[in-house]
């Protein structure tokens, strides 16, 4: 951080016989800032934005001239999460840019449970003990967040860092020759639970490192062709945890380290002035230096796009991409008894044909036809297979009855219709029917068979209101498997803005959509017997998302701004099923103990932001900001996920 | 090693023919002349570059008589920043909007070019004229193109401060089509875009990409390139994740945990149907209602769910 502070500031003094012809600016800022949380942080505070307490500050430069441009700027210092980004221009031919940017991610654990016999109950997990930390009984997690605030609380800290440099034709952006440098470093705890019940917590210390060098260059102005050369490395730093003290058992392993080598070209070619040609092609090698598999890819992309007449336009895509993974048979996997890895990954082929007709027929009616035909082969797949027999629904089924099995081809058809109409008063109407056809699915909770209906309605209402209207309803399901998968999804959105001049706009949009998933699902009562697998014949995964949101921004006589935005969120997400065990299960359960529901959920968020800024007419390089933000997360299942942040801040910015 | 000499001396022959190139004069010709005739996919029929033959340049101060507001506005933004060094913009208005002289003589506004009247593919054609970078570089076969988009929907010169001179913003300009999208990053689970620790092109590149609008060759890709703990190649795999992350994920937003499409255990059963029972490898506890009640969630155990150098059950 400090070397791309100092190579910025550098950079900046570079730059300023700019200043002589043109102008220069900085702004200053700061603000302090107050927290308020309650109770469980994880939902309400995922990312943590820039919500801690104490005094942020702004500074931002920039200016401009004769020999280029300058801007550099962090912002929200003291927040912990500061970013920072630089530019630098140099009459268009020197570039150089770097940015820095921090954000924290909780994981906190999240507790589920199920209902049973009518009554939720959460799950069996038990705390660790230690400094800071609780011992429970199992089926209780008893948060005392007013006394420990920080209770359970796993934060991971993802530090972005990117650098560009580039040189330019000014003449040609075309032609250049550029180096990127691209990191990411996470670092902190998560939570894991483990094969014992217990809830740990695990160290996160990796960092990724890319290295890109590109080249580019045009011929005339009707093509260009750009190459990229990455090296990529990944890299986990982690110190393994135990499971407990007597066990060897990590927590979590780290993850292995690996190298990328690749090398992407893409290029673009105007044949004439009715078709433009546009493709890629790209290598990648990445190996796991741990195992030594290494994983091979490659992807060659074709496009064509005709403008036959003024009425209709073609465009073709081809579109290949293959994988395939080296494998070691010398590795034997350490935790495993030193069994031999898997050595048999599958390979993948992938090749796509698509072709689009944009038709015209007459000034205010547009349509579009588009078909696509994708075969994926796959060679040497791992099929999932019940290798014994099993007695389920009164039957034997057999054993080796093929479940999920990837060594087959499988094509897919699609075509999407696309229809849109201008409408008396500028109001759009827009229609768009697409239908998928597959001989197979890869996996047996794909469709084989999708039809998907989507519409919209624009329509400019006086006063320079516009109102949306759109639906989507598509239904799919797997024809080929007794699994029986099928899914459904309706879809309601719609809007209002209301965009009076540039000193006035507000909106508000809400959208409304059910998903279900069926299949067939076994539970298990014992194995390999006699006995019926509890089985739920279209087992229901319902999801139910409400959302609504407003926002705004008007400027006010006098100097004031008033900005804000907010929005609600409904999620109800339920599993219904109905089975039990009538006879009781040695060290498990009761006889008469049925399952309602599995892991149901229902979170309602609240979030809301209004914010004044008020430059005085007289001092109109001073700016003063005062803003409100909360967010207040809702777990009507469980209380334990529920809790709420409000930030409240004050602030002026000074602009020379 | 030979690739990377070869790849090196050709770099730097390029750099090197920058000092010659920076040089060069300003593009000739009028801007309508310099827009490539290139006007594939596009339908609209109507409303090419006007004809501005015998137009001449009239410079700032003549516009600034009438379009006064835009005028002051202009120093401020991206455009008016960089028209100080660079010699396609040393024309100021007139280098996007042609020469000025016929429209400036009775204000007929057929007389000049404006990129928001015109059809799409006219205004890419005028803005390409100097953007041609490799981000740029499927453009013309990319699904903003070819369903019409125009560079005016999203960017907006005249009135806005930012880098990019996006007319909204970051996301907010792709939410006003995009707003499924917009509705989903409102979920309980989704990527920290609303907090403005991503934006939609930290995996898109709107201006068409080698897989629709990806950054990335891949989806895969994609995603590997911030979660690269997720790579691999593992010793034991799980094969819908060496497949495609979108067999278990939504990447805008899902009201299940950790962006998945549904909640477990459902999500795992619609393709492990029997868990635990006479899978391959099978044995072990069985879903049980023990199971079931500790173990609600599949990767409370299956810990290593996206691959696993240590055992084939995908567990620490």
């Amino acid at each position: 951080m400090n070397h791309l502070l100092m190579a910025a500031m550098l950079a900046g003094l570079c730059v300023a016989p700019g200043r002589a012809e043109g102008t220069y600016e900085a702004n200053v800022g700061a603000r302090f800032v107050d927290l308020d949380s309650k109770r469980n942080k994880q939902w309400a505070m995922e990312y943590d934005g820039k919500q801690y307490k104490g005094a942020h500050g702004d500074v931002s430069v920039g200016n401009q001239g004769a020999m280029g441009l300058f801007d550099f700027s962090i912002t929200d210092v003291g927040s912990q999460e500061e970013v920072m980004s630089f530019n630098l221009d140099y009459k268009s031919t020197f570039k150089a840019s770097a940015k820095w940017d921090a954000m924290h991610h909780r994981m906190n654990p999240t507790r589920h449970g199920q209902i049973i016999n009518g009554v939720w109950r959460p799950s069996h997990i038990v705390l660790t003990t230690g400094a800071n930390r609780y011992t429970f009984t199992p089926g209780t997690i008893r948060a005392d967040f007013t006394n420990d605030p920080n209770f359970w609380d796993f934060k991971l800290r993802r530090v972005v860092s990117e650098v560009n440099l580039g040189m330019f034709s000014p003449s040609d952006s075309a032609k250049y020759l550029t180096l990127q440098y691209y990191g990411i470093e996470k670092t902190g705890t998560r939570f894991v639970i483990t094969a014992t019940d217990i809830i740990g917590e695990a160290n996160i210390d990796n960092t990724q490192h890319d290295l890109t060098l590109g080249l580019g260059t045009s011929i005339k102005q009707s093509a260009a062709v750009a190459v990229d050369i990455v090296r990529a490395e990944f890299k986990d730093n982690a110190a393994v945890k135990a499971e407990s003290a007597t066990s060897n058992v990590p927590l979590l392993p780290q993850w292995p380290k690996h190298q990328m080598t690749a090398v992407e070209t893409k290029w673009r070619y105007d044949v004439t002035k009715k078709l433009s040609l546009t493709g890629a092609l790209t290598g990648r090698q990445r190996e796991n230096l741990v195992n030594l598999y290494k994983f091979n890819a490659g992807v060659a992309a074709f496009n064509a796009a005709y403008r036959a007449t003024n009425k209709l336009s073609l465009t073709a895509k081809s579109y290949v991409r293959y994988f395939e993974v080296d494998e070691n048979q010398g590795f034997r996997g350490f935790n495993n008894g030193g069994a031999q890895g898997n050595t048999h990954h599958f390979d993948r082929l992938t090749a796509r044909q698509e072709l689009t007709a944009s038709f015209r027929p007459m000034q205010k009616v547009r349509t579009k036809a588009t078909y696509k035909v994708e075969l994926n082969h796959r060679r040497d797949a791992p099929s999932q297979d019940f290798g014994d027999m099993l007695y389920a629904d009164g039957l034997f089924v057999p054993g080796m009855t093929r479940s999920n099995n990837l060594s087959n081809d499988d094509v897919k058809h699609t075509m999407q219709l696309t229809a849109a109409a201008d409408l008396p008063l500028d109001a759009v109407i827009e229609g768009t029917y697409t239908k998928l056809y597959a001989n197979r699915p890869a996996f047996i909770n794909m469709p084989t068979r999708q039809d998907e209906f989507g519409g919209q309605l624009t329509m400019p209402l006086p006063g320079k209101v516009e109102f949306t209207l759109g639906a989507t309803y598509s239904k799919e399901r797997n024809a080929n498997e007794a699994t029986n998968h099928h899914m459904t999804r309706n879809v309601y959105r719609t809007g209002l803005d209301w965009e009076k001049n540039n000193k006035f706009f507000v909106g508000a949009d809400a959208a409304y959509e059910i998903i279900r998933y069926n299949s067939e699902n076994y539970y298990q009562a014992s194995i390999n017997s006699n006995i019926n697998k509890p089985h739920e014949s279209g087992a229901l995964n319902r999801q139910r998302n409400t959302t609504a949101g407003l926002h705004g921004r008007v400027v006010c006589p006098k100097g004031f701004v008033v900005l804000g935005n907010g929005s609600y969120t409904w999620s109800v997400v339920q599993n219904p099923v109905n089975f039990g065990w009538p006879l009781a299960a040695a060290g498990s359960h009761p006889a008469g103990t049925y399952v309602n529901d599995i892991m149901p959920g229902e979170a309602r968020i609240a979030r809301g932001t209004l914010g004044v800024e008020y430059t005085p007419e007289t001092l109109p390089s001073l700016t003063a900001r005062a803003g409100y933000t909360v967010t207040d997360y809702v777990d009507k299942v469980d209380s334990f996920n529920s809790g709420r942040a409000s930030v409240a801040q004050v602030g002026a910015s000074m602009k020379f | 090693m030979k690739t990377l000499i070869v790849v090196l001396t050709a770099a730097l022959a390029l750099a090197a023919s920058f000092s010659s190139i920076a040089a060069e004069p300003a593009p000739s010709g009028t801007v309508t002349e310099r827009i490539p005739d290139v006007l594939a996919p596009s339908t609209a029929p109507a409303s090419p570059a006007p004809d501005l033959k015998g137009a001449t340049m009239v410079g700032r101060e003549v516009c600034a008589t009438c379009h006064s507001e835009k005028d002051a506005a202009f120093d401020k933004t991206f455009h008016g920043r960089k028209s100080l060094s660079n010699p396609k913009l040393e024309k100021s208005c007139e280098s996007c909007h042609g020469a000025g002289s016929l429209h400036a003589e009775g204000g007929d506004p057929a007389l000049i070019l404006n990129p928001k009247k015109v059809d799409s593919a006219t205004t890419a054609g005028l803005c390409m004229t100097c953007h041609k970078d490799k981000a740029l570089m499927m453009w013309k076969t990319g699904a903003h193109a070819t369903n019409e988009v125009s560079c005016t929907q999203c960017h907006n010169i005249h009135e806005t401060t930012n880098r990019k001179s996006l007319a909204k913003g970051g996301t907010e300009t792709c939410y006003t089509c995009h707003k499924q999208q917009k509705a989903d990053m409102r979920l309980s689970s989704h990527h920290p875009v609303p907090e403005g620790k991503m934006t939609c092109v930290s995996c898109h590149n709107p201006h068409g990409g080698i897989e629709g609008n990806l950054k990335s060759d891949s989806k895969q890709e994609t995603c590997i390139k911030c979660h690269g703990d997720k790579a691999g190649p593992f010793a034991y795999e799980h094969p819908p994740v060496t497949d495609d992350c979108m067999n278990c994920h939504k990447p805008h937003g899902s009201s299940t945990e950790r962006l998945l499409k549904q909640n477990m255990p459902n999500l795992c059963l619609s393709c492990h149907r029997f868990p635990h029972s006479a899978t391959r490898g099978g044995g072990g506890q069985g879903l049980s209602l023990t199971v079931i009640q500790q173990r609600g969630r599949c990767y409370d155990c299956h810990n290593q769910i996206h691959g696993s150098d240590r055992k084939p059950g995908l567990k620490d």
